[in-house]
């Protein structure tokens, strides 16, 4: 391990100083009456999930909701994409966006008693470093990190190989929540167990019920909330407990009847029957990310032309296949959802001509076949869409676009794949369209899906990571989709990801930007 | 004492041998599927997306998690492994594959047993009331009700029972395997239909039963009842058809306990067989295949002493058997 000499400070030239001057957050939906009430229980489900709540695996959205009141972060990410003090009081990005310095709150604890310091900051990242493939989300995220230092005992000090503006947004998450020294000691295998998960968030986890979910208790001497929570103190919830229900409509149900409180991932016709549930709200702005839709193989035949990728785009008529979705999709309105910090409104490159579709596909050549698929060169345009089982309830939507591309002759053909499955498809390159998703409210999360395919995209991908400035990432991510959008490397559809539907009695005035719940200040109605 | 040490031998070297079939099968066919464990775990496209798959070097994972030997290294570690009674670890977990059984396995036992227990004396009493009532209204339906059930797919059964008796009436719970009210729906969908399977075996068995010349003409001159006939008998007859599918409706029952723990969100062996084959984690799918061969190979075991018991000519024959 090699150890940086202690003059980082000396390092700061032109630092940007982004630290916390980021008060109001920029959400007003969630804007809460009447007062907390104190006590109670929180009855939660998410899809999907299993044994283990360990941070750094729990990458999907709907599982690391009750990850947040375990484990804190190192910074609060605001829903305007600002960043707000939190573990660490301030912190200091150099102006490439490879060295960021952080200043730790000295009167943190773990549950377990141990001290939150600049060691325990460096063991919990550590862990995750060493760890390899085995935390592939929390490394991608992480970059290129050659050292971790800590100049005295609450300053900490990452330092990058390569330039990595969204370092920040990843240190706020779940996934990189700091975790107490003995957990960070523990072999992968002995996280996934469940309690081992020690953190310093404002619930405990107490009990854990193997594959059935797992219960979390307040802390009552929690007092470290982010600087944005309305409660500083400990949580007012008693406890959260969470039901990993297996089937999405045993679990809506159970949302009516009052089962349970909150719930993620919804099938289209609950979620439009809670739209209009006078007991139960569903949030209807999309989880920020990217907007869903088909992601083009620019190395599949046919899909090599922008002129056959533009066409299929034309050929999409976005308000049938809204119409056939539930009641809270939207149009989209760039490569970006609209409620991702760095979405810039380009609706108009979302367009729907099908006379100009076919002109482009008669003058590629592309003439009609006998069986109604045009073909050139004996190569058909028929295409296969591949997918996880996460978005089968997509698959009627899907149909639309299906049925509106036959009309210009290509064919569509989809399907979901294990996990497995569908990255060994997508690592090979045996495909032509992919589920395009992403949920991460950061200018850099079309990069996963849309880098290494045009220079010039990926020219403003590595701008992105290397300018630690909001404003000016927002101008770049504006570019990246700008680019995506005119060369069809991406087929948008709707702006809609899995939201959380609650009952009306449940209340989470504080969301960070990820939209994931700040469970300290969350309260539930008495009976 | 020689020839019955000489047929448990026999049997407990069938046992090992169905044993490592099974586990030798499962084995080569589960490397036909697609993908591995290690493109299973390091995450959805959701985080993780297509450009990220294709940089992420997991050769380093594949090979601490044994994947990256050849498949003939694999097979004969897999087997010897079995042979000492380790069976590994999860490819996705990590965890030892035998903790992994022991904390799936007495919930699903429970849920089988305490179904199955259930269900024969339910599938007799529905089977006798397929043939002895005098109402030929009744015995028609009591005759139809089994394949009826039976024609119902477990899931949607399991998903009625949650939305009639525990979310509109709120007597159970919906969800889990806490506590003995969690037992009571999943119980109750299980027995049903090991008992609709039992009473159509048993039901054919009874008419024919009755209709031959001892029960439907010797019995009666005697001065024996209808009911009495029956139970005397026709019942321990008619039970030996019974006892032949009784090793297969015993893996449907498992196979119905599997749907019934995921309608139900119940820790079991049919969530980590779902889940494992869906992960590619093939340490768990094997361990889990070696379960079910053991069971198999104890039931039928069973069943062999079942006949012995319901048949006196059977126990004769293997004695003169045993002395050739």
């Amino acid at each position: 391990m090699k150890r940086h000499p202690r003059v980082l400070t000396a390092v700061v030239a032109a630092c940007l100083a982004l630290s916390g001057c980021a008060a109001g957050a920029a959400g007003g939906e969630d804007t809460e009456s009447g007062s907390p009430v104190r006590g109670g229980v929180l009855k939660y489900r998410a899809a999907g999930g299993g044994k283990s709540f360990d941070p750094a695996t729990t990458t999907g959205y709907g599982l690391a909701v009750p990850v947040r009141g375990l484990v804190d972060s190192l910074v609060f990410n605001e829903q305007d994409g600002s960043f707000a003090p939190w573990l660490a009081t301030d912190w200091e990005v150099n102006e490439n966006a490879t060295r960021y310095t952080f200043t730790l709150r000295q009167d943190v604890t773990f549950s377990n008693g141990e001290k939150l310091d600049a060691a325990a900051v460096k063991l919990s990242y550590q862990a995750l470093r060493d760890g390899g493939a085995k935390y592939a989300v929390a490394n991608q995220w992480i970059g290129a990190l050659t050292s971790i230092t800590t100049p005295d005992e609450h300053t900490v000090v990452f330092d990058l190989a390569k330039p990595n503006s969204s370092f920040l947004q990843a240190a706020s998450s779940t996934v990189l929540g700091i975790v107490a020294p003995r957990t960070s000691a523990l072999p992968f295998e002995q996280r996934q167990e469940g309690l081992g998960i020690i953190g310093s968030g404002p619930f405990v986890a107490q009990e854990s019920r193997g594959e059935e979910g797992y219960t979390l208790v307040r802390r009552e001497d929690y007092a470290w909330a982010p600087e944005p929570a309305r409660n500083q103190g400990p949580a007012y919830l008693d406890r959260i407990e969470v039901h990993n229900i297996q089937d999405n409509s045993i679990a809506a149900a159970e949302l009516r009847s009052g089962g349970l409180d909150l719930l993620h991932n919804t099938e289209p016709a609950d979620k439009t029957e809670f739209a209009a549930n006078p007991d139960i709200t569903i949030r209807r702005e999309p989880l920020p990310g990217s907007a869903l839709g088909f992601a083009a193989n620019v190395e599949f035949p046919g899909l090599d032309d922008p002129d056959v990728r533009r066409a299929l785009s034309l050929a999409i008529d976005r308000d049938a296949v809204i119409a056939r979705a539930s009641a809270i999709d939207i149009p989209p309105k760039g490569a970006y959802t609209a409620s991702n910090p760095y979405f810039t409104d380009q609706s108009d490159k979302i367009r729907t001509d099908v006379d100009e579709a076919t002109r482009l596909l008669d003058e590629a050549g592309w003439a009609p076949g006998s069986d109604g698929v045009r073909a050139r060169d004996g190569e058909r345009l028929s295409f296969e869409l591949v997918y996880s089982p996460s978005t089968i309830s997509h698959e009627p939507n899907i149909a639309v676009v299906q049925s509106q591309w036959k009309d210009i002759g290509v064919e569509l053909r989809f399907g979901s794949l294990t996990q497995a499955e569908l990255n060994q498809r997508l690592q090979s390159g045996d495909y032509a369209f992919s589920w395009g998703s992403g949920t991460r409210p950061d200018a850099d999360v079309l990069r996963s899906t849309y880098g290494g395919i045009n220079p010039e995209l990926d020219t403003v991908f590595e701008q992105i990571l290397a300018e630690p400035d909001i404003a000016g990432r927002r101008a770049l991510a504006a570019r990246a989709s700008e680019i995506i959008l005119d060369e069809a490397y991406y087929l948008p559809l709707y702006d809609f990801i899995q939201p959380l539907a609650y009952r009306n009695s449940t209340h989470l005035p504080l969301l960070e930007a990820t939209h994931i719940p700040w469970l300290g200040d969350a309260w539930v109605d008495g009976p | 004492m020689t020839e019955v040490v000489r047929t448990v031998a026999a049997k407990l070297a069938r046992a090992v041998v169905v044993i490592l079939a099974a586990y030798s099968a499962s084995f080569f066919l589960l490397f036909v599927l697609p993908g591995d464990a290690v493109l299973a775990r390091i995450g959805t496209t959701d985080t993780i997306g297509s450009a990220d798959v294709a940089d992420l070097d997991l050769e380093l994972l594949r090979a601490e998690v044994g994947l990256s030997d050849d498949l003939w290294t694999q097979y004969t570690n897999g087997i010897t492994g079995l042979l000492r009674g380790d069976l590994g670890h999860s490819l996705i977990t990590e965890q030892p594959v035998t903790e992994l059984l022991g904390e799936v396995l007495p919930n699903t036992i429970t849920l089988t047993a305490l179904s199955l227990v259930v269900s024969v004396p339910l599938g007799f009493a529905l089977a006798v009331l397929a043939v002895n009532p005098r109402s030929r209204a009744l015995r028609s339906f009591a005759s139809l009700l089994p394949s009826a059930y039976v024609s119902l797919p477990v899931f949607w059964v399991g998903i009625l029972f949650v939305y009639l008796f525990s979310i509109t009436l709120g007597w159970f719970p919906s969800n889990g395997s806490q506590g003995v009210a969690s037992l009571v729906l999943p119980t109750a969908v299980l027995s049903l239909l090991g008992a609709a399977q039992f009473a159509q075996v048993l039901i054919s068995g009874l008419r024919t039963e009755l209709g031959s010349t001892y029960a439907a003409v010797t019995a009666p001159a005697k001065g024996a009842g209808r009911f009495h006939t029956l139970y005397r008998h026709c019942l321990r007859n008619a039970s030996f058809p019974f006892l032949a599918v009784f090793g297969l409706r015993i893996g449907q029952l498992l196979g119905g306990a599997v749907v019934v723990e995921m309608v139900f969100s119940r820790t079991g062996l049919g969530r980590l067989m779902v889940d494992s084959v869906k992960a590619v984690d093939l340490t768990v799918v094997l361990g889990l295949v070696v379960v079910l061969a053991g069971v198999y190979v104890v039931v039928n075991a069973l069943v062999d002493v079942g006949y012995l018991l319901l048949d006196p000519r059977l126990r004769r024959r293997n004695v003169e058997v045993g002395h050739d």
